[in-house]
C-alpha cells in the first residue's frame, strides 16, 4: 500500500452487453460508493439516473461497453465508452422521444427516447463523442 | 443519556458462543463478533429479531418491559392493547371473546383491540390516497423495522413513507380517551400497555421513531402474556368482553391484510426482510411502475410470525381463520369509522433520515480517505466472506478496517498470503 495520497479515486466496470439481468450494475455499485461518501442526495439521484441511462443504452445499442467513474473532491466524472456502431446524428439523437431501438427492446420497456436528453438533463455538463462504426464515448461531469 | 441510541436487542455473553450466525443474518450489519462474543452496534439496529431468530444458543434477548411493570401502584385502571397476532397462539381456544377475557383474569381491567386501530388507518389512507394527498407510491409505516430500514438503507424512498403512525399507537390514544371517560379516572392513572409480536414496536416506542405521543406506558412481549393467559382457566361465567373487530380484522396481523383493508388493485404485500430488501430496491432504482400502496412486513408471512410468538406462524394463521369465522357466527361486527381529524393518525413532522448504515464518514474529505482505504484492504482480501474475522462478509470488514475498527490482520487468509511471502 503506498503512503502517497492521490487526488481522485477511479473506479471501472465492464458492461455486458445483451445481458439485461446485469444491466445497470455499474450505476448502482457507483450510487452505493456516493452514499458512502456522503454526496448530496440530489446529486446521487442525478448521477445515478443519466448513469443509468447510459448503461442501458450501451447494453441495447453497442453491445456492451467499459464504464469510468472518477471521484475527484470538487467533480465527479462519468465515462461510458464503447466500440459500437455509433450514433449518425448527435442532434437528433439528442432530441426527446427520439429511438432508434428495435421492437424487442421497445418490449422490453426501453427505448423511450428519453437516454441522452436525461443524460443532458441530470449531468452538469455532457460530451459526446461518436464516429459512425467505430463507437461513442459519453462524457458526464457534475460538479460538487 | 445523550445519544438517541437505544438496544432492541441484548446478548448474554454466557451463552453466546460467537458463531457467525446471527451475524451473517443480520439485513443491516449491525452485529460483529469480538473476542468471541457477538456485539451489536445498536446505531445500525432496525430491530427486526432475525438474530433472536437465528442463534442456536438463545443468548439473543429482545428487549420488552417485564409484566410486573403493571402492578405498578399508579396505574388504577390498566388496558392491554391486543395486537391480533395474540389470537392465534391458541389452537385450543374456543372464542376471541374468551381469549380477551382471560387478559382480565391475568391482571388488566380492560382491552382495546389494535385491529381497530388497523381498519381507521386503512380507511383514512384509502380516502386520501383518493384525493391525491399521498406518494405514489406509498409505503405502509405500520412495521417499524420496515421504517427503519428504509431510513437508514433507502433514502430516496424517504418520501414515499406515508405519514401515519402505527395502528398501536393509535389505539393507545383512542383506549385511554375511552377508559377516561368511562372510568372517571385521570389519563395518567390509566396504565396502557401493548402486547408486542415483536421487539422493533418496543425499540420505536423507546426511540420515538413515530413521534405520536401515544402515550404506551410499556410493551410486554406477546410470549410472555400468551404464556400466562395459558394458565388460566376460563369459564363461561368469566367471558366478559366481547370481541369488537378482532375477529372482522384479526387477518391484518396477515401479509396482505392491510391491501385487502385498503381495496386497491395497484398495491402489494411484500413479507420476509429479504423481500423487503429487494423489492425496495427495485423501487429505488425506479422499477415497479404504476403501485400505488406497498406493504411491507419485516417478518415472513406478516406479524403472524413475529419472533416474540410462541406459536408457528402459518399454524397459528389458520387458528385465526378458524376463531373469525366462529365470532362472526354470533355477532356483526362494528367497523370503527375514522372519528378524530387526519392529525391525530398523523406522525408530527417529517421522517428522518439515519446515516449510520451508508455514510463512512460525516465529513466529505474523512469519507473520501476512508473509501480509499476501504478499496486498498479489500483488495488483499479473498471474498470468500467467511465470518471468521468477525465481519460478515470481505467487504465490511474491510469497512472495518477503513474505520479504524478493526485490524486487517484478522483475516485468516490474509496471514496465510504474508506468511508465504
Amino acid at each position: 500500500m503506498s503512503e502517497k495520497r492521490l487526488e481522485c479515486m477511479f473506479f471501472s466496470y465492464d458492461v455486458d452487453g445483451g445481458n439485461f439481468d446485469s444491466a445497470g450494475m455499474a450505476s448502482v455499485d457507483t450510487k452505493s460508493r456516493l452514499k458512502r461518501l456522503g454526496v448530496d442526495k440530489e446529486l446521487i439521484r442525478r448521477i445515478s439516473i443519466s448513469m443509468y441511462e447510459a448503461e442501458i443504452n450501451m447494453v441495447i445499442h453497442a453491445n456492451g461497453g467499459k464504464a469510468d467513474v472518477l471521484i475527484c473532491p470538487d467533480k465527479i466524472t462519468v465515462t461510458m465508452k464503447d466500440t459500437g456502431q455509433g450514433i449518425e446524428n448527435i442532434e437528433q439523437a439528442m432530441q426527446e422521444g427520439f429511438s432508434t431501438a428495435s421492437d424487442r427492446i421497445r418490449a422490453m420497456g426501453f427505448g423511450a427516447g428519453m437516454g441522452l436528453p436525461n443524460m443532458k438533463k441530470y449531468s452538469d455538463k455532457l460530451t459526446v463523442l461518436s464516429e459512425v462504426g467505430v463507437g461513442t464515448t459519453i462524457i458526464m461531469e457534475y460538479y460538487l | 443519556m445523550g445519544n438517541n441510541v437505544f438496544e432492541a436487542v441484548f446478548i448474554d455473553n454466557s451463552k453466546c458462543i460467537g458463531c457467525v450466525n446471527c451475524m451473517k443474518r443480520c439485513p443491516t450489519k449491525a452485529i460483529r463478533i469480538v473476542k468471541g462474543k457477538a456485539v451489536v452496534d445498536h446505531s445500525r439496529c432496525i430491530g427486526c429479531g432475525e438474530c433472536v431468530r437465528v442463534c442456536q444458543k438463545k443468548a439473543v434477548y429482545p428487549n420488552f418491559d417485564y409484566f410486573d411493570i403493571i402492578k405498578q401502584k399508579t396505574f388504577k385502571y390498566k388496558i392491554a392493547l391486543v395486537s391480533p397476532a395474540y389470537f392465534g397462539q391458541f389452537n385450543t381456544a374456543k372464542s376471541a371473546d374468551y381469549l380477551l377475557s382471560a387478559l382480565l383474569k391475568i391482571g388488566f381491567d380492560g382491552v382495546y383491540e389494535t385491529a381497530r386501530a388497523s381498519k381507521m388507518l386503512s380507511l383514512l389512507t384509502l380516502d386520501e390516497m383518493r384525493q391525491g394527498k399521498l406518494p405514489k407510491p406509498c409505503i405502509s409505516t405500520s412495521c417499524p423495522v420496515c421504517v427503519e430500514l428504509i431510513l437508514m438503507c433507502f433514502h430516496d424512498l424517504k418520501k414515499n413513507l406515508a405519514p401515519y403512525i402505527p395502528a398501536a399507537h393509535v389505539a393507545a390514544k383512542k383506549a385511554r380517551k375511552e377508559a377516561v371517560k368511562k372510568t372517571g379516572l385521570k389519563p395518567d392513572e390509566i396504565g396502557v400497555f401493548f402486547l408486542s409480536p415483536c421487539p422493533a414496536h418496543a425499540n420505536a416506542i423507546r426511540q420515538e421513531l413515530y413521534k405520536s405521543d401515544c402515550g404506551i406506558d410499556g410493551v410486554l412481549s406477546l410470549k410472555e402474556v400468551s404464556l400466562k393467559v395459558m394458565n388460566v382457566k376460563i369459564t363461561d361465567e368469566d367471558k366478559k368482553i366481547s370481541c369488537v373487530a378482532g375477529a372482522a380484522d384479526m387477518l391484518t396481523a396477515v401479509v396482505g391484510g392491510e391491501v385487502k383493508n385498503i381495496g386497491s388493485n395497484r398495491a402489494l404485500a411484500v413479507d420476509g426482510i429479504e423481500n423487503v430488501i429487494s423489492a425496495l430496491k427495485e423501487l429505488e432504482d425506479g422499477k415497479l411502475p404504476g403501485v400505488e400502496f406497498i406493504e411491507l412486513n419485516a417478518c415472513p408471512g406478516g406479524c403472524v410470525s413475529g419472533v416474540m410468538n410462541i406459536e408457528n406462524g402459518y399454524f397459528a394463521k389458520s387458528t385465526m381463520i378458524r376463531l373469525k369465522k366462529e365470532d362472526l357466527k354470533n355477532k356483526t361486527n362494528v367497523t370503527d369509522s375514522v372519528d378524530e381529524p387526519a392529525e391525530y393518525y398523523k406522525r408530527p413532522d417529517e421522517w428522518q433520515v439515519n446515516n449510520a448504515y451508508y455514510q463512512l464518514d460525516k465529513d466529505f474529505k474523512q469519507a473520501f480517505e476512508k473509501m480509499r482505504v476501504l478499496e486498498q484492504v479489500k483488495a488483499h482480501l479473498p471474498g470468500f466472506d467467511c465470518g471468521m474475522c468477525g465481519a460478515p462478509s470481505c467487504k465490511d470488514f474491510a469497512e472495518d478496517v477503513a474505520k479504524g475498527k478493526a485490524d486487517i490482520k484478522r483475516c485468516i487468509k490474509y496471514r496465510i498470503d504474508k506468511d508465504k511471502e
